[in-house]
């Protein structure tokens, strides 16, 4: 539980300034700045290969501020679809926040209104990651330590693709393409943090079984987005559900 | 600078914000049921491990040996965070294995 006074924040038995706070957040997101500069970096390159000025990628890095969905709409766009198609398909992609942002609510119960739309704004796969992690073990997630953790990730982001926009076609591509993986090593290490911070390491194990199976079996027949939406809805009903069972087997016996 | 980019980044950029802050914004103001706090715990592991498939599946990084690069630095970096513990262990493990294999064996 944290509890907040002017400038003090109490979390677990530990009190902290914001500023202190804020620092923490800033260095909780170290690990994950080699992805964002590798990942920035190639969506700021294939912006510029695709055609696009520095300033509409830089629109593009702050406000829309999510990877997949830039791929998207640079090569959307440069296929020669328009608005509607465009904003259809970042939208499909972007669905997973849905269930990121509702999943960080159970924490935002005493934030004031402009902490939440900061801690949603700023929201994405990484910052989730760490945020999911850091609230399990602690209970709570102060807005200090919140935004330390999103703004060095979002400055991190627009410098990557502003420097991949202007290096477009310096780097070899053998190296671009291994770097492009830390994203998938970014994932495997939020998902193994997050479950060494459970405290229901069976059922935890068991929703990454559904979840991996049930997107390695979609994934090629439908769209990649929907089949991670799916995946993800189908592994958290099926935990749930044996949770409950479990716990009313539990009280019976 | 074009100017239907510009407001298709403006379009895309709102409802990502919108999709992004919303349950934040509402779902922290209900008490939730205890079912749905359930379900939504499971939400993090879930996501992370179909993100993860959905790369490996979909960029395999196949070597003319039929090996998928991907999926083995994989492998190597959920074993470097098994024993470092450590966010930042395991992404550098990872890296340098898709790096090293890609160089030996493509």
């Amino acid at each position: 539980m944290v509890t907040q006074n002017s400038s003090t924040y109490d979390v677990g038995n530990e009190k902290y300034s914001a500023a202190a706070l804020f620092r923490k957040g800033v260095v909780a997101c170290g690990p994950t700045v080699l992805g964002y500069w590798s990942i920035g970096f190639a969506a700021g390159a294939i912006g510029t290969l695709a055609g696009f000025s520095l300033g509409e990628i830089c629109a593009l890095a702050g406000l829309l501020y999510a990877g997949s969905a830039q791929f998207l709409f640079y090569s959307m766009h440069g296929t020669g679809d328009g608005m509607l198609p465009i904003v259809l398909a970042v939208l499909l992609v972007n669905m997973r926040y849905l269930l990121m942002s509702s999943a960080m609510a159970i924490y935002f119960g005493n934030a004031r209104t402009f902490e939440k739309v900061i801690g949603g704004a700023l929201l994405t796969d990484e910052t989730f990651g760490v945020a999911a992690q850091y609230g399990r073990r602690h209970g709570a997630l102060p807005f200090a330590w919140l935004l330390g953790l999103n703004l060095s990730a979002w400055i991190n982001w627009i410098v990557a693709n502003i420097a991949g926009a202007l290096l477009a076609s310096s780097l070899p591509p053998a190296l671009t393409s291994g770097l492009g993986f830390s994203l998938v090593t970014m994932f495997i290490g939020l998902l193994m943090m997050i479950w060494f911070a459970s405290r229901n390491r069976k059922l935890e194990t068991l929703t990454i079984a559904v979840a991996v199976a049930a997107t390695a079996v979609s994934v090629g027949r439908i769209d990649p987005s929907v089949a991670i939406l799916a995946a993800t809805v189908l592994a958290a009903t099926v935990a749930t559900v044996l949770l409950r069972l479990g716990r009313s087997g539990g009280r019976e016996s | 600078m074009n100017g239907e980019i510009l407001s298709t980044i403006a379009v895309c950029a709102a409802l990502t914000l919108l999709v992004r802050a919303l349950p934040i914004v509402f779902l922290s103001r209900m008490r939730m049921p205890a079912v749905l706090l359930d379900w939504l715990g499971f939400v993090p592991s879930a996501i992370m491990a179909a993100l993860v498939t959905a790369e490996v599946v979909g960029r395999p990084a196949m070597t003319p040996s039929g090996i998928s690069i991907s999926l083995v630095a994989t492998i190597v970096a959920a074993a470097a965070g098994a024993v470092s513990r450590s966010l930042f262990a395991t992404i550098v493990a990872g890296v340098a294995a898709f790096l090293v294999l890609q160089a030996l064996l493509m």
